[in-house]
């Protein structure tokens, strides 16, 4: 069949269409179905609260909250976790567990529930896989500067962490430095010195009152009236679970899932259906005569217009099933690839045959609808003129011709090109849009890395400038900076107080902790929308700009600050709106704060510039040490995992280049087809294969150049919507592609053009001009 | 003492019509001389076709030899037969293949700009009496106008040997005489070599030589003493 090659890549496309339909729908539908089993089974928890302490009564008075079914007290503390190698940090969440626990229960995965109360822990799954940790191992923690040994009686997960992440700015966390270990509350009691008192709340509450999870207002009552039981108790936080960082990640994860599923495939099966229409339009316009010699014996345009349409629509049947098998197949895997990153220890597969109907039927629709229009060009042949000559189609001038200082100076054969091309304006437009749409992926993917390492590179040169950031369990004097100095080899050092409140403009709230720093701080760069750095105002606020964006507030606006520790509300101004990629926050000067929202002269916590490696071991002895973070290890976790982000991109990259190649070779391949006569006529005149092929190079390279320029402002436009697309709360990357990624993007754009028009190359050297000519009915 | 430009030895031509073997042109020789105005007369099937095509360097024989002047043409690679159609052949098509995209004068550069040794374009416009329509499109000239184009075309290769594949065929009875004219002073004037092919009895009558093929084999081939005038030519 002369149209075998482009049959097959239109097949080709349908059937990766339907195949990545399929596959995302399968994994998208599979990661929610069992998220919500693992929810229910392990009775994930509506409403968190963390506080200093919490007695027991208060813990059960919440249950008299309308709605509230039970309440659970816990204890919870970031503790190290001691390792063979010396200078290694490792951290753990120590978090209490009882065998009565009924909500965020613990799922064993592989042991058993702590027997011995005060010998045993249950190690999260994914920690203890990523140190080969098993059941009846030992292990050693180090609670308030003394070790604990403790002996390993299982490996469980928890809905709490299904992604695990170390903080709201750790985009990524190093399973074998950041884990999660449980002990009973006896022992945690024990360790912490909790009194009986607990700092862990977790709340389950009637989901039927909130009729959809984004009712705010009712979510908001529920906050606030147990901000009202617990406000004496040093409250860090409150939230609803659509709040919680694991959750938002995975729910985040499944939405893209879901738009991307629906969105991408179309896109496929669109280009497969207008491959189709050309390509039906061009047999119809080659069978003219045979279609006429029908007519005349008495078949119906209806019978013909079938006969034809039946190649599209088997296309879609075997598109549509060939996909559907493939997407099938591919739907494990690609959930089992994201269970690689989510921690869901009951993955439930579903493989819904009906799926692949669903898929053949929507191909099938897609490719008989395509058919359709490109066969109706049959009702306008009527029997006597089709077995007719063709009359020459109507020539005119260019828009070119009309600009003779231009025209005049292209050569002969540059003027046969651009004629050429603005001949059959449909057939280059398509051409052009898959050059841009091509380019445009292709920019789109290749500034990724760019950009990701761009925002790290800021984030961790330019605007956190700390080795390492410490938390205090209570806040202490400023003056016991200088304890620490002989703690290892610190080069800088400076005091901080983070303060959780609640920051509103209206009815606009949001929970943060105030960042109050020195205002001539060396550890954070920050900087305004034009680059230019800024300092700390002497009173007012720095909001970064996601913060501002929520709370729909611009600098000189004023906002009000409630500090959870029982301080009255007061209003302050945002003197600055400053850019930042990850996290959140709200800046102020250490030096003016007031007894509102903490003593004066008090910190809650240190930055510490140091290279001494073994300093976090020191710092974990003091008593009052909370949290040590290091800002190299959350950045060479990124670097790690930078490989795994080039793979996913090469994976884009290809099916971006796989859809152009398909859009040029088939539209190149229709252009030889509908100029058959005309290639011919050059050939008789003298013009060799190759020369001819020079002629559609020259077109489809002039086609290409505009494609690339268009499809600049197209991949800008597409990183644009990445960066809402895929920007939340915590992270606002913002994708604005870089000149080498333009260029970079042009040559592999220009690569997969140049391959597939080398393809049509041999549909020239095939071509039997003799026959060709002959054909004139 | 005119010169041999086109010699064929025993051209024979055979391919497979599905299964059955079809003989196409058998054992043709004959020699045309330089500036001859040649018509090739034989019914559909008769291998006036193939003999045109092998002899213009687009088909390959079976068997067989036909030389331009001392050159085997028969012996030429595919790269070779492309030169030879681009520098010696001008070829002139029942349908006349133009370009409808390009002007009447941008068809006639197509040939021009590949040439080695190309005519002015616009002497050959003037020649074939088109120069004023030289900037209308295909679509904009009657059939006649456009065959005078076509061989305006191959006419401007300045070629040695103008192939023309029923040129009346597809025109009525004056357009086509108006045609046959612009091939004899063409012939005339620029001392051109014409084969002509034609199933038409009546063009043979102003030809100088007339090469008659019958079932792939040449029945007669004889001098036309008595050649008259593309304007007597009646059908």
């Amino acid at each position: 069949m002369a149209t075998k090659g482009q049959y097959i890549a239109i097949l080709v496309i349908i059937t990766l269409g339907i195949l990545i339909f399929i596959a995302m729908s399968m994994a998208a539908i599979n990661l929610s179905t069992t998220l919500d089993t693992y929810y229910e089974e392990t009775n994930f928890a509506d409403f968190f609260v963390s506080a200093d302490s919490v007695p027991e009564t208060v813990v059960k008075s919440i249950e008299d909250i309308n709605g509230v079914r039970s309440v659970e007290g816990r204890i919870k503390s970031n503790v190290p976790f001691i390792s063979e190698k010396i200078n290694e940090r490792v951290n753990v969440e120590l978090i209490s567990s009882s065998p009565e626990d009924k909500i965020n229960k613990v799922f064993i995965v592989d042991g058993t529930y702590i027997k011995n109360k005060y010998k045993e822990v249950m190690v999260f799954s994914q920690f203890a896989a990523a140190r080969g940790i098993l059941p009846g191992d030992e292990i050693t923690i180090q609670v308030n500067g003394t070790p604990v040994k403790l002996i390993v009686s299982a490996l469980v997960a928890n809905p709490e962490y299904i992604y695990l992440m170390e903080s709201s700015e750790a985009l990524m966390t190093d399973a074998s430095k950041y884990g999660v270990v449980y002990v009973s509350e006896e022992l945690a009691q024990s360790l912490l010195g909790m009194n009986g008192n607990y700092n862990e709340l977790v709340i389950d509450y009637d989901e039927s009152l909130i009729p959809d999870s984004d009712n705010d207002t009712i979510i908001q009552n529920v906050l606030d009236d147990i901000e009202k039981k617990v406000d004496n108790y040093g409250i860090q936080r409150i939230y609803h679970r659509k709040d919680q960082l694991s959750n938002v990640m995975i729910s985040q994860e499944i939405k893209q899932l879901k738009n991307m599923s629906s969105s991408l495939p179309m896109v496929f099966l669109l280009v497969a259906g207008i491959i189709l229409t050309m390509m039906l339009n061009r047999m119809i316009k080659k069978d003219r005569g045979i279609i006429g010699l029908f007519k005349a014996i008495g078949y119906s345009n209806a019978e013909i217009i079938m006969h034809y349409t039946k190649y599209a629509l088997f296309a879609g049947l075997i598109g549509g099933a060939l996909g559907g098998i493939g997407g099938l197949a591919s739907a494990g895997g690609m959930t089992q690839m994201y269970l690689l990153y989510f921690n869901i220890p009951m993955l439930k597969a579903d493989f819904n045959i009906i799926y692949v109907f669903i898929a053949m039927i929507l191909a099938s629709v897609i490719c008989t609808v395509a058919g359709l229009i490109g066969t109706k060009g049959i009702l306008h042949i009527f029997p006597a003129e089709a077995m007719k000559a063709e009359n020459p189609k109507k020539g005119k001038r260019i828009l070119l011709e009309r600009i003779p200082q231009v025209w005049k100076r292209l050569s002969f054969s540059w003027k046969l090109v651009f004629k050429n091309i603005f001949r059959s304006k449909k057939r280059t437009a398509l051409v052009i849009s898959g050059v841009i749409f091509t380019y445009g992926m292709i920019l789109f993917t290749l500034s990724m890395p760019a950009v990701m390492d761009d925002v790290m590179n800021k984030y961790f040169t330019d605007y956190l400038k700390m080795d390492y950031s410490v938390s205090f369990k209570r806040p202490i004097d400023k003056s016991a900076i200088y304890d620490f100095k002989v703690m290892g080899k610190i080069d800088l050092i400076e005091g901080k107080a983070e303060i959780p409140v609640e920051i509103s403009n209206g009815n606009l709230k949001k929970t943060i902790s105030l960042l109050a720093l020195d205002k001539n701080t060396a550890f954070y760069g920050f900087k305004d929308k034009n680059d230019i750095p800024i300092k700390i105002p002497e009173k007012g606020l720095i909001l970064t700009e996601n913060l501002a964006n929520i709370l729909k507030v611009k600098a000189g606006d004023q906002v009000r600050l409630k500090p959870y520790s029982g301080g009255n509300a007061v209003y302050d101004q945002v003197v600055y709106v400053v850019p930042q990629s990850l996290g959140i926050g709200i800046y102020t000067n250490i030096g003016s704060l007031d007894n509102t929202f903490m003593g004066k002269n008090l910190i809650t916590g240190v930055n510490i510039k140091s290279k001494d490696l073994g300093l976090p071991r020191e710092l974990y002895k003091a008593k009052n040490i909370s949290t040590v973070s290091s800002s190299n290890d959350i950045r060479a976790m990124y670097d790690e995992s930078l490989a795994l982000i080039i793979a996913s991109i090469g994976f884009m990259l290809a099916f971006s280049g796989i859809l152009g190649f398909a859009i040029v070779y088939n539209v190149t391949s229709v252009n030889i087809g509908e100029r058959e006569t005309e290639f011919s006529t050059l050939r008789v005149l003298g013009f060799s294969n190759k020369e001819i092929f020079r002629l559609i190079l020259k077109e489809n390279n002039v086609i290409t150049v505009i494609g690339i320029l268009v499809g600049i402002p197209v991949g800008t436009a597409m990183l644009s919507y990445a960066t809402l697309a895929f920007s939340t709360e915590n992270y606002s990357i913002n994708m604005v592609p870089t000149n080498g990624s333009i260029i970079s993007s042009a040559i592999v754009t220009i690569l997969f053009v140049l391959l597939a028009q080398a393809a049509t190359y041999k549909k020239i050297k095939k071509l039997d001009f003799l026959e060709a000519l002959k054909t004139r009915i | 003492m005119k010169n041999v430009i086109i010699r064929t030895e025993g051209l024979s031509k055979e391919y497979l019509l599905g299964e059955v073997k079809v003989n196409a042109l058998i054992d043709a020789s004959f020699e045309v001389l330089e500036g001859e105005f040649v018509v090739i007369l034989g019914p559909s099937g008769s291998g006036k076709s193939t003999l045109l095509n092998i002899i213009g360097g687009m088909d390959t024989a079976s068997k067989g030899k036909v030389f331009l002047r001392d050159k085997e043409i028969t012996a030429m690679n595919d790269s070779q037969l492309t030169d030879y159609r681009k520098n010696n052949v001008g070829f002139v098509f029942q349908f006349y293949n133009l370009m409808s995209n390009l002007t009447a004068e941008e068809n006639i550069e197509l040939s021009t700009e590949i040439s080695q040794n190309p005519l002015d374009v616009d002497e050959v416009l003037k020649n074939v009496g088109l120069f004023e329509r030289r900037t209308h499109f295909p679509s904009q000239l009657s059939g006649g106008e456009q065959q005078r184009i076509s061989i305006a075309r191959a006419i401007a290769k300045n070629p040695d040997l103008i192939l023309c594949d029923e040129p009346t065929g597809a025109l009525d009875y004056i357009t086509g005489i108006t045609v046959l004219k612009v091939l004899r002073e063409l012939n005339k004037k620029m001392n051109k070599t014409v084969i002509v092919i034609t199933h038409n009895s009546a063009i043979a009558g102003m030809a100088d030589r007339v090469i008659r093929l019958g079932s792939g084999r040449i029945s007669e081939n004889y001098l036309n003493e008595k050649a008259i005038s593309p304007e007597e030519v009646v059908w």
